[in-house]
């Protein structure tokens, strides 16, 4: 569905992006990671048609977003990270607004916006000021209005951040009907834990570059991953499990607690067998064995530096 | 036919304000009471002035009374309409409901023409709201049906051509003080510094030798014809193809130097109310020039075409930046 191969941005001096390259594939839920100033807004911009590149290729639904907008602003809802509401219009009429701006015919208006409004759950705040709306409220509204024209592709810059834990569940559960219903989306967060139970698909973005791309699954595989082991076995055979330890070279950060042996591995599962088994190998029975896989937070750290989180 | 979203919206948002109903209303009052001053004034100055009877007396009451309000009106117009479109582009982003606006399918000509009508809907209430003053002068005769349509459209072109203007500047200010401030600086150099500008222009010609600057073998007066009260006079007063060398009006000063500006000499121009005579050098002889309302709604008619192209330009995405109100730099 979106394609960005070597894009580059720049503002002035400094490099929003710099050779991004992205690949979001029909029907999947993709989360775009990363610090501050990474680049995920502008990237998002980018293939929101609202700006233009100074290098590289980008395809929305093979299409350039810089040479035929209109395209794919057909297929395209955008929500960005800030609400953006009128004075005096109800949630209704805000809709209605944005309906005719989308060129949806007035006969079939009145019951879109009644079905999106049932959808995000406002339907009781209809004629409600939208500005007397709640922040998740507002953010709701603003997903139904991204939703008007029905498009294939949703970008939502940064949907849950501000909105309190209740409302980031209904979300939550707004976005994964939406991927039900075989939409696209591109949904960018510093809420980590947010989008790894939400999202198929996982970017992660540093300084303007894509750093590790794919499926979830995907992302821990291909990266080497460090892994936090804690393996039990009896006292007197701790001091020669240690020194057996330290002696290989993917271990690090050995200790000892409470007749525990704790250490942090770095390779994949595999990795993680063959440590067991030299153990045991040397005599050493070992009555525990568990392996902590590293989770999105340590990920991203390990991915961007100076991650902000 | 689908009314243009924008203007939709915001006929909605505006018109249900208690504000516009009370500035509306003000408006009225105000423009009310400045036409009853001008009919207790042109009564006393046809009283004075006319021996001819009441029939020349009322007509000239009207004429007074309706060249009044028409000058009242542009006056109006350059200071309030910049005020109104300016803010209308700039409002959007620092509303940042821009952004979302761009991405709809709607055109970038279509946001432009959207803010200017719904910009220009409010200024035409008030300048409808104040029909029935402004129609008052027919009762009394010495104004045409004419008159009335050829002020009307002058005073229509310059509205739309200063909110043109204001929403360019809208469309490329970094905040609404600075769009404000250009339209207003726009509208001032046409309405008010032009006559500035035709001050340096006598001066300077006639410190050059020249007796004749504005005669009809000498040069084009280029200072008058951006100038929209000059046009306004000439498109409603004709003052070539009047019988009376002026009209004894407000409108005195544009006739003389319309006059001058094809080549009548200012000494034998005299008002009507004086005893002037029919200026036979003049009236009905082929004309130096093209007449000066032309020239101005040639201009005006280049600068609101300009004015919407570039602020189309101007709204258009993709673009290479996001325009950031100075409101939202930093955040």
């Amino acid at each position: 569905m979106i394609e960005f191969e070597a894009v580059e941005k720049r503002f002035g001096q400094t490099k929003a992006l710099d050779g991004f390259d992205l690949t979001v594939p029909e029907g999947a839920v993709l989360g775009l990671i990363g610090p501050n100033g990474a680049g995920k807004t502008t990237s998002m911009q980018v293939m929101s048609t609202l700006l233009g590149r100074d290098g590289g290729r980008v395809r929305v639904a093979g299409v350039d977003p810089a040479d035929d907008a209109g395209s794919v602003r057909k297929i395209l809802g955008y929500m960005p990270d800030f609400f953006g509401f009128y004075e005096s219009l109800t949630a209704y009429e805000y809709l209605e607004f944005f309906a005719a701006s989308q060129k949806i015919a007035p006969f079939a208006r009145p019951g879109l916006i009644s079905d999106l409004l049932a959808l995000v759950d406002l339907t009781s705040k209809a004629t409600a000021d939208v500005n007397t709306l709640s922040r998740g409220m507002k953010q709701r509204l603003s997903l139904a209005r991204s939703l008007l024209h029905d498009p294939q592709l949703l970008i939502l810059d940064e949907p849950a951040s501000g909105l309190d834990p209740r409302a980031r569940v209904h979300l939550r559960e707004l976005i994964a009907e939406l991927s039900r219903m075989g939409k696209t989306v591109v949904i960018s967060s510093h809420i980590l834990t947010e989008l790894e139970g939400i999202c198929s698909h996982m970017a992660i973005v540093d300084r303007g570059k894509v750093v590790a791309q794919g499926i979830l699954d995907d992302i821990r595989r291909l990266l080497v991953v460090s892994r936090r082991v804690t393996a039990r076995m009896s006292d007197d055979a701790i001091d020669a499990v240690v020194d057996l330890l330290r002696g290989r070279q993917e271990v690090s950060e050995v200790a000892v607690e409470r007749g525990v042996v704790r250490f942090v591995l770095a390779g994949d599962r595999a990795e993680s067998a063959a440590t067991l088994r030299h153990i045991v190998e040397s005599g050493v029975d070992v009555s525990e064995w568990r392996v902590d896989d590293a989770g999105l937070e340590e990920l991203f750290m390990q991915l961007t530096e100076d991650g902000d989180l | 036919m689908n009314l243009n979203p924008v203007l939709s919206r915001e006929a909605k948002q505006r018109f249900r304000s208690k504000r516009v109903a009370l500035v509306t209303s003000l408006w009225v009052g105000i423009i009310g009471g400045i036409a009853y001053l001008l009919y207790i004034v042109g009564r006393e100055i046809s009283v004075n002035g006319f021996g001819v009877g009441r029939l020349a007396a009322t007509a000239f009451m009207g004429r007074f009374m309706f060249h009044s309000i028409t000058l009242l009106l542009l006056t109006a117009i350059i200071l309030v309409v910049p005020g109104i479109a300016a803010p209308s582009i700039i409002g959007e982003r620092e509303r940042q409901t821009f952004q979302i606006l761009q991405v709809t399918q709607m055109k970038p000509w279509q946001l432009v023409t959207g803010k200017l009508t719904a910009s220009m809907m409010f200024a035409v209430v008030l300048l409808f709201a104040v029909a029935p003053v402004a129609a008052i002068p027919l009762l009394f005769g010495g104004t045409s049906i004419t008159d009335v349509l050829a002020a009307l459209s002058m005073l229509f072109l310059t509205a739309v051509t200063l909110a043109s203007t204001a929403t360019w500047m809208s469309s490329r200010a970094a905040s609404t003080r600075g769009a404000v401030g250009t339209s207003y600086l726009i509208a001032f150099t046409l309405g008010f510094l032009s006559f500035v500008g035709l001050g340096a222009e006598m001066l300077v010609y006639s410190n050059l030798g020249n007796q004749d600057p504005f005669g009809r073998n000498g040069r084009e007066v280029l200072s008058m014809l951006p100038n929209p009260y000059f046009a306004l006079v000439d498109a409603v007063q004709h003052p070539l193809d009047q019988t009376a060398l002026t009209s004894d009006t407000p409108y005195i000063p544009f006739e003389y130097m319309l006059r001058m500006r094809q080549g009548v000499n200012p000494d034998f121009m005299e008002p009507a109310i004086l005893g002037g005579l029919p200026d036979n050098n003049a009236a009905g002889r082929d004309l130096p020039r093209p007449p000066l309302w032309l020239y101005n709604v040639v201009i005006y008619g280049a600068l609101t075409a300009f004015s919407l192209r570039r602020a189309s330009i101007n709204v258009r995405a993709p673009s290479a930046r996001i325009r950031k109100p100075k409101r939202l730099q930093g955040h």
